[in-house]
């Protein structure tokens, strides 16, 4: 296939290693910045933040970093009786994308069964409630439809062993609905393609066991177009590139069996060139401030091309492979 | 975070940044706790209301206070006006509110969907002026996601609304313009070209003038993509909808002889453009390269 990142020579000063004592470091600390203004502000994102930091420090084989007790607990005090689900903080309202981190958790942790049944029953009816008639899944009860949650309804209730029919065949179709002229998905039937919401949709007919359904003569191509110059990738045409599409066109590739598309030796180095080497963690673009989830995506994308020793990741659930395996997979013999 | 540059502050400014922002996180905390207590028993009045405003003017991504927010107003705004006209004089208050908050945050999902919500709930909302404030955002950020997708969101309630089938073709061909003259401004507007796909097959199932047949429409639109590719050659949009104009979905249709002239004509032009382009720099135009490749597939591919 062809590269057309191929003659474009890299920035002068090559890195050549990933600063993983550093990131581990960078995460570790990431609970500790009380006294700055922003940590206050992303509290609507911690559940995210925690299980983005975790898969992370698994990728880096770090995974004794947190003390466990203490992550299970925050986990559960974020619980919202009313709803069924988790929120993002505690006394924050249940959302999908709150919901699947923490399950994430817990399952990466080996520590699903802590949720009493009655809870996991309640949690099971909140999830598949958010189903809407034409397939689509709302990410709570606002309304708010994106190929995203069908995504992380299908991720959650397949980690909880609760797929069915009755989900997964209008989930696919609704998917189906929302593939676009250049092969790729979008948040909605409609919408534009974006590598982020290619993922979710590709790895949502991964689960579903229908990636038939996928018209790989125009994705694959189109994802390998991702990459610019530089080596780093976007996640639309004629955008700059940024580490977290790492992931989202990477996992993509992978699920379809095409890395070989980029050229991996160049997408490296751009997520090397993210890194913050004094402070640790990975930024979008270079010299830009870095956050957990970039620090996540640019390791995860790392381990999918099988660099820096670091513990294999699935590139469906994005959790570690080995835990992955353990999830009862659906529609196959 | 996306796009802020790293920065590495002193002992001295950190120092500063940290007793700025002690004062800050006191007020947001004190803020964020009397918000969810007060939610956590649902109270709904106009203070409630008043202090949820203030809270998402510190956070717009907090959610939860969203939530909270759209409750108050269920519960206790609609409950207390006598008719829809007072409804939609709450609703124009509330959309300004919301308009402030996208003009600094145009990429928050939490305030498009709390603008979708408020104008679901109102009858007599004028859509209208809902197209100029999108036309005015498309301006400022021609690729703005969320803009796009809520263009199309409102142009759908707009055709719901239409009950003869020629409205709908109309607002389907001025919606076709519209890509038309944004592309024109800037070829590389790959969402433009997105959504002229999406409106372009409605057009053709509809038989619109000019429309009705796939054969002339492919040979003007091919013209029009030729225009594009002339003007930058290393523009990907344009040919990665070149590439759909010349996949099975439109070829599939038409007769042998009217396919190969059109993909003759297509690898003739675009050879020709790499040649030109070996002429000025040197070296061949890797997306030529790959079209020509593509047609020659397409080629064989129907023989
Ligand atoms: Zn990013």
């Amino acid at each position: 296939m062809f590269h057309l990142s191929q003659n474009v020579c890299i920035c002068s000063t090559i890195i050549m290693s990933l600063h993983k004592e550093l990131h581990r470091k960078y995460i570790q600390e990431l609970d500790s910045h009380k006294d700055d203004y922003a940590y206050w502000l992303t509290e609507h994102l911690r559940m995210n933040g925690l299980y983005w930091g975790i898969t992370a420090l698994f990728t880096l084989k770090y995974e004794d970093t947190f003390n466990k007790e203490e992550v299970i607990d925050f986990v559960l005090s974020c619980w919202d009786d009313l709803h069924g689900g988790f929120g993002a903080f505690p006394r924050h309202d249940s959302h999908i994308l709150s919901t699947l981190s923490a399950v994430q958790i817990l399952k990466t942790y080996g520590q699903l069964d802590i949720l009493p049944a009655t809870k996991r029953d309640k949690l099971v009816t909140f999830v598949k409630g958010l189903q809407l008639k034409d397939g689509s899944f709302e990410g709570d009860r606002f309304g708010e439809v994106d190929t995203r949650f069908v995504y992380t309804g299908l991720s959650c209730l397949s980690i909880l062993g609760e797929l069915t029919p009755e989900v997964v065949d209008p989930a696919v179709e609704f998917i189906a609905q929302c593939s676009n002229f250049d092969g790729a998905y979008g948040m909605v039937p409609g919408a534009e393609s974006h590598a982020a919401q290619v993922f979710v949709c590709v790895a949502a007919l991964a689960i579903a066991n229908r990636l038939d359904l996928v018209n790989k003569d125009m994705l694959i191509p189109w994802l390998s177009e991702r990459q610019v110059k530089g080596g780093g990738l976007n996640g639309r045409p004629e955008k700059l590139p940024d580490v977290c599409y790492s992931w989202w066109v990477l996992s993509s590739l992978s699920i379809l069996q095409s890395l070989y598309c980029i050229d991996q030796e160049a997408l490296r180095q751009f997520i090397y060139t993210c890194q913050d080497a004094v402070n640790g963690g990975i930024s979008d673009r270079p010299d830009n401030q870095t956050d957990v989830y970039h620090t996540l995506f640019g390791i995860a994308g790392l381990s999918l091309m099988g660099f820096d020793d670091l513990e294999p990741i699935d590139p469906v659930y994005c959790m570690p492979k080995r835990i992955v395996l353990t999830i009862e997979k659906y529609g196959r013999e | 975070m996306h796009g802020v540059k790293r920065e590495q502050l002193s002992k001295d400014a950190k120092q500063r940044k940290k007793e700025r922002d002690a004062f800050k996180i006191s007020h947001y905390r004190q803020l964020t706790d009397s918000v969810l207590a007060d939610k956590q028993k649902n109270i709904f009045n106009n203070d409630t209301l008043d202090e949820t405003s203030r809270l998402l003017d510190l956070n717009p991504e907090f959610y939860t206070v969203w939530n909270y927010r759209r409750d108050i107003i269920t519960n206790h705004v609609f409950s207390n006006l006598k008719d829809s006209q007072a409804a939609h004089t709450f609703i124009l208050k509330e959309l300004q509110f919301v308009g402030k908050q996208l003009k600094s945050y145009p990429k928050v999902y939490w305030i498009w969907n709390h603008r979708k919500w408020l104008i679901e709930q109102d009858d007599l909302f004028d859509l209208k002026q809902e197209m100029a404030l999108i036309d005015k955002m498309l301006t400022m950020d021609s690729r703005n996601y969320h803009v796009w997708a809520y263009r199309r969101y409102v142009v759908g309630l707009v055709q719901d609304k239409m009950e003869h089938e020629e409205d709908i073709i109309l607002s389907n061909r001025e919606e076709f313009n519209y890509t038309t003259k944004l592309i024109e401004e800037n070829i590389s507007n790959y969402s433009a070209w997105h959504n002229r796909s999406q409106l372009l097959q409605k057009l053709l199932n509809s038989k619109t003038e000019g429309f009705e047949d796939k054969y002339s429409f492919l040979v003007k639109e091919l013209s029009f993509l030729q225009n594009a590719y002339y003007t930058d050659p290393d523009d990907s949009a344009v040919w990665v909808y070149l590439r759909w104009l010349l996949s099975p979905f439109f070829l599939k249709d038409l007769p042998q002889d009217k396919r190969n002239s059109i993909l003759n004509d297509q690898l003739r032009d675009i050879k020709e453009l790499n040649e030109s382009e070996i002429e000025d720099s040197g070296k061949p135009n890797a997306w030529c390269l790959k079209s020509i490749s593509y047609v020659q597939k397409m080629m064989n591919q129907h023989v």
